[in-house]
């Protein structure tokens, strides 16, 4: 009886999911073939001919791209910066997580005062940044008070601290992330375990190394590898401040995929790029997860 | 051996007066339950002495000293928690060696303390196991270990068998009972299950509302209860409650409720109370023959009750009266009896407060 509807039930089960992944084929599956597809053929909308048209050139532009210095500095330039946020944005966000997680005085105000950069739209992020980092704006002339000089730097075009408002306006708008999981992975925390922990006379510092540290580090790791994806994607703050300048020195992944793509309609060249990238995220990530997250199951 | 003082120590939540001026003493070596229903404060006084709350007022004093303004971590307290709260990601043999593992103390020493513990609680063949893999009596077992590793002055237990089964609870009373022994040191436990109070302390303080309402050995409680909410909550078999009214004649005391008449012989003078609820336990309810019966039940159920039948009566009466009666009575259902109530053991209550009028 309950076999035969199980049965039924499971060929309505595949109707009923079929739109969906019908979706799925237009959103990720034929996507994703037309850009391995892209990867091997000589394709620019400019040359005037079909992609299905196009010359087959193998590894040719995977080799391109890879011996292209640009997109070395861009890659090695992105994972970086990400790391530099990465290191920042954890560290702020434990500090945070276990400040609010006690009994402090004016939580339930600070608490959604605190994660609002994670609802701000990237551009306004942007916006504010170019504002505040502008030669005349509040940046310099905070600066210039507290060091009682004239001080005028122009952000956005100095070799050096291009990167600068850049890397600040991403710990900005991403710490609260780190913050809000950490936060959570505390509140889950068995109060007698740490009360226990607390009796036999282990310091806060013992606490959190030997009990909290350990019990979040699976929370810890989903942290970092949800704000390491997010980090590497990163293109929009760049392209409202230094539009990748000056000269390439702030390009992104992204930026440089999109410039190359969208500028110079090299869609072949980049599609080789998108996928090198792919495959440095997957190995990177699984490394990394299976490290932290398997390793004692 | 330490002698643990509290004074006046009061706790308030916002409106909730948690706790209401508790004065307590506990001599060396007693192992003294805290009992009384959900919300009473007891867990809160426990967790007070432990230094995880600060009273708002009041003083704990261990030998002498307020240990008021040291951190639980100070005091050198065991404390085994309703939860348990093994280290989850450590086995069994880390889980107890933790609190001497923090003291940097040399590893062989500590091994040595592992194996002396472990052969005192039966717990040798855990050792390397995960706490997620032991049955909540070993779990039990692992986290009371844990807490005699640092040889801890006195212990504080949370409600330590409220996660067990019914035949478990039992087996580790007589653990913590016989740990008590061997040890000699001062436990007090919380509970809100009388019977594990009635079982195993050397003496029982009741707590209701934030107040202690009565302290001392548990079978002086259970014979002589303080009020209604004591003699109602501390037993078996809950007392029979029959409200009613004080009929005061000429040259004696009568209570009246239901079909049952009791003269009051040991009341001289006059009650100040028209209304009073009647108390007595199942085992002071007598089915006799003789002629000066306090009234007349007529039998609703008969209940096994070990060695012993409950008598279920209908005297007319909001409750019926339960009676706990020799196995060799078995009256059938719908039979009259003749009820008797032994006049030393019977209570009077007042039934808006619960306060004792009688004896």
């Amino acid at each position: 009886m309950t076999n035969s509807a199980g049965r039924k039930s499971l060929s309505s089960n595949v109707l009923m999911i079929l739109p969906v992944q019908f979706i799925m084929l237009f959103l990720i599956i034929i996507p994703t073939i037309l850009v391995i597809w892209f990867s091997v053929i000589n394709f620019q909308p400019t040359f005037g001919k079909p992609f299905w048209e196009s010359q087959f050139v193998g590894l040719d532009n995977y080799a391109k791209i890879l011996s292209n210095i640009e997109f070395i500095n861009a890659v090695a330039r992105t994972i970086s910066v990400s790391l530099m946020c990465l290191a920042v944005e954890f560290l702020l966000g434990l500090v945070i997580a276990s400040i609010l997680i006690g009994n402090i005085y004016g939580k339930k105000f600070l608490f959604p005062l605190l994660i609002i950069p994670l609802m701000i739209a990237p551009i306004v992020i942007g916006n504010n940044f170019w504002l505040m980092f502008s030669a005349n704006g509040p940046v310099n002339q905070i600066v210039g008070l507290i060091l009682n000089i004239e001080f005028r730097v122009s952000w956005f075009t100095h070799p050096q601290f291009a990167l600068i408002p850049i890397i600040l306006s991403e710990i900005w708008h991403w710490y609260p992330l780190t913050f809000l999981i950490l936060f959570s992975g505390f509140a889950g925390l068995s109060i007698s375990e740490i009360r226990a922990a607390e009796i036999l006379g282990a310091s806060e510092w013992q606490i959190f190394w030997r009990i909290k540290f350990p019990k979040l580090k699976g929370v810890i790791a989903i942290a970092l590898v949800i704000r390491m994806m997010e980090a590497l994607k990163v293109f929009d703050v760049i392209y409202l401040l230094t539009q990748g300048g000056p000269g390439t020195l702030t390009e992104s992944i992204s930026f440089y995929l999109f410039k190359h793509g969208f500028t110079y309609s090299k869609i072949s060249f980049i599609s080789a790029g998108a996928w090198i990238i792919l495959f440095i995220c997957l190995v990177g990530f699984s490394l990394a997860l299976k490290s932290v997250l398997f390793k004692e199951r | 051996m330490p002698h643990i003082v509290l004074q006046e120590i009061s706790k308030r939540y916002g409106d909730l007066n948690v706790l209401d001026n508790i004065n307590l003493e506990i001599k060396d070596g007693e192992l003294c339950a805290i009992v009384g229903p959900s919300g009473s404060g007891k867990t809160t006084l426990l967790n007070i002495v432990a230094g995880f709350i600060k009273p708002d007022k009041g003083n704990v004093i261990v030998d002498g000293k307020s240990i008021n303004h040291l951190d639980p971590r100070e005091r050198n307290i065991g404390m085994v928690f309703q939860e348990i709260g093994l280290f989850s990601h450590m086995n069994v043999r880390r889980n107890i060696s933790f609190g001497l593992e923090i003291k940097k103390n040399e590893k062989q020493e500590v091994e040595k303390r592992v194996q002396e513990i472990a052969e005192k609680l039966k717990i040798q063949h855990l050792l390397d196991k995960k706490p997620n893999l032991l049955s909540g009596g070993e779990a039990q077992r692992v986290a009371i270990g844990r807490t005699l590793i640092t040889n801890p002055s006195f212990f504080l237990l949370d409600e330590p068998l409220g996660n067990l089964d019914a035949n478990l609870r039992g087996e580790m009373l007589a653990e913590i009972k016989k740990l008590h022994m061997t040890l000699k040191k001062t436990f007090i436990y919380v509970t809100h299950d009388q019977e594990q109070a009635l079982a195993a302390a050397d003496r029982v303080i009741i707590m209701q509302d934030g107040r202690i309402t009565q302290d001392g050995p548990p079978k002086a409680v259970y014979l002589n209860p303080a009020n209604k909410f004591v003699a109602e909550f501390f037993g078996v078999l809950p007392m029979n409650m029959i409200n009613g009214e004080i009929v005061q004649t000429e040259d004696k005391t009568l209570f009246k409720g239901g079909r049952l008449t009791v003269h009051l012989k040991k009341i001289k003078q006059p009650l100040k109370t028209t209304q009073a609820t009647l108390g007595v336990r199942p085992e002071n309810v007598l089915i006799t023959n003789i002629i000066s019966e306090d009234g007349v039940g007529e039998v609703t159920a008969v209940e096994v009750f070990g060695d012993k039948n409950l008598v279920y009566l209908d005297i007319e009466s909001t409750h019926s009266l339960v009676a706990l009666v020799d196995s060799k009575i078995r009256p059938n259902i719908k039979e009259r009896m003749k009820i008797k109530l032994r006049e030393d053991k019977t209570f009077l209550f007042y039934p808006e407060n619960g306060e004792r009028v009688y004896p």
